[in-house]
């Protein structure tokens, strides 16, 4: 009861900051959808539609009270309605499974308008900074006690070690460990930059915890995407480092020491690991490969897509094992990959938008990072769009293996994408704005300020 | 015992995130440079 009052008062403090600044309904509204704290209490919260509350507060608040400097149109804004137009269309559309398609289409149709509406909610910096550290604290929810329990027990695979127990959402550990990974690019430009926490040395030394506790919970979710995904991570980290050769030269050292271990060692995360070399022989890796061939052969058929949920009618031959020296049919296998998923859910059509989304996010964070590294005072800018573009190729890559296209944390990044450019478009006018008045000069072929 | 430290820590600084940012989207600059705070703890300031 007492968790439940505490969880119920702090749901309370951001409806109540909403009404002083709204866009603390928008953080809100982040907190409710990472923290779920209608799932983490027993009793209040969880009778009650907080995540809906929230979100129609922050939509009315804006409209009504908050309508300044929002970021103009632009391509990835028009994406995500497009996205959402066509996954309203393809679900109402003759789905192959009308109550599960309705059932998926209720939460991800409000997932991806949110994402929609983010920018025009967080635009300053203080603005943006605030969202980035309420969902690393509210996901620090999930991944801290991994952490902890991981460390006292050594993890395992298919543990629900996180506030929140079960096998959706965060709760799911390759989800948590994908998203885990994506934050640790966050936490590191907030170390070096944030102004809403004191840059004490303490707060360096909290952040560099959390990162830490992020790694422990990735290898402790014993998911073969989470090494994937350390890969990539490692990979993003090294291109953007000015000392390559010498990290390039630990990396190696670190790998030949690693595969030793692997090579020598026999504990359960090890075996987890080595079956990504034999995913043939690993039924749960084969059945993505054959889930994913019949997706190819379904939009043959089904170029639209099938609507959400659209797996739910596959039937998968599968090799005969000790178990089943036969061979056996299973039935309604999940599509594991964000790609597949689009495809199979929404058609060529979707996964083309769902592409372009990446692309556009990607490179409008790069144009953000290169715009912002020449203008002076702008610095936090260029390193937060850098490290952003570290964490949006995460799910890119750990996504080709996990069904995720719908979860927040993805429209979370196409969102953060446009709050960049507006940041960066902003300042460049007011730059502008300030620059003495100049005209151009034929002679000198070049621009010269009027004295 | 680690699940009721986690929301503890989860909580509060989210509740001492929600309050800095208020008072601070108030007095520093939207857009642009000069959107750093002055004063003790912000040294780059």
């Amino acid at each position: 009861m007492l968790r439940s009052l505490y969880i119920s008062l702090v749901y309370g403090v951001f409806l109540c900051g909403g009404f002083i600044a709204p866009f603390t309904f928008g953080l809100g509204y982040i907190w409710v959808d990472t923290f779920t704290p209608q799932n983490v209490a027993y009793s209040i919260v969880s009778e009650i539609p907080v995540s809906e509350i929230m979100a129609i507060a922050a939509i009315l608040a804006y409209l009504l009270l908050d309508r300044k400097r929002p970021p103009g149109l632009n391509l990835i804004t028009i994406l995500v309605a497009t996205m959402a137009a066509w996954v309203t269309f393809t679900t109402f559309n003759d789905p192959v499974v009308p109550v599960f398609a309705l059932g998926k289409w209720d939460w991800a149709i409000k997932t991806i308008i949110f994402s929609a509406f983010m920018p025009a909610m967080f635009r300053s910096r203080v603005q943006i900074e605030a969202f980035l550290q309420i969902y690393i604290f509210s996901l620090a929810g999930q991944f801290l006690p991994f952490a902890g329990k991981t460390i006292l027990t050594g993890g395992a695979y298919g543990q629900s070690f996180g506030l929140v127990a079960g096998n959706a959402g965060l709760a799911e550990g390759s989800t948590l460990a994908t998203v885990c990974l994506m934050v640790i690019p966050m936490i590191y430009h907030l170390a070096r930059y944030s102004i809403i926490l004191p840059r004490w040395r303490v707060m360096k030394l909290i952040y560099a915890g959390l990162a830490l506790a992020c790694m422990i919970a990735c290898i402790g979710t014993f998911e073969r995407t989470a090494l994937v995904g350390v890969v990539v991570l490692a990979v993003g980290f090294w291109m953007r480092s000015k000392r390559r050769l010498l990290y390039a030269l630990m990396a190696a050292g670190a790998i030949f020491a690693a595969s030793g271990y692997v090579a020598t060692s026999k504990n359960d995360w090890v075996d987890r690991m080595k079956t990504i070399a034999t995913y043939s022989k690993d039924n749960s890796a084969y059945t993505r490969i054959l889930v994913w061939e019949w997706t190819l052969d379904f939009v043959r058929t089904h170029p639209l897509g099938g609507g959400f949920n659209a797996y739910m009618i596959n039937e998968i031959k599968l090799p005969a094992d000790k178990e089943h020296p036969e061979g056996y049919t299973d039935k309604a296998r999940a599509f594991h990959s964000i790609y597949f998923e689009v495809l199979g859910e929404h058609g060529w059509v979707g996964l083309g938008i769902f592409l372009s989304l990446f692309a556009t996010s990607f490179l409008t964070l790069r144009n953000a990072a290169l715009k912002a590294r020449k203008m002076p005072g702008m610095e936090w800018c260029h390193d937060l769009a850098r490290n952003l573009q570290i964490s949006l190729i995460v799910p890119m890559v750990c996504g080709a293996f996990i069904g995720i296209a719908f979860q927040a944390e993805i429209y979370y990044m196409f969102a953060l994408a446009v709050m960049m450019r507006h940041q960066v478009r902003s300042a460049e006018r007011l730059q502008r704005a300030a620059a003495p008045p100049a005209v151009f000069d034929h002679a000198l072929g070049t621009r010269v300020a009027l004295t | 015992m680690i699940d009721d430290l986690v929301i503890l820590f989860s909580t509060i600084a989210c509740v001492v995130v929600v309050f800095r940012a208020i008072r601070l989207d108030r007095q520093l600059p939207w857009f642009g440079p000069g959107t750093e705070p002055r004063g003790p703890g912000n040294d780059a300031a």
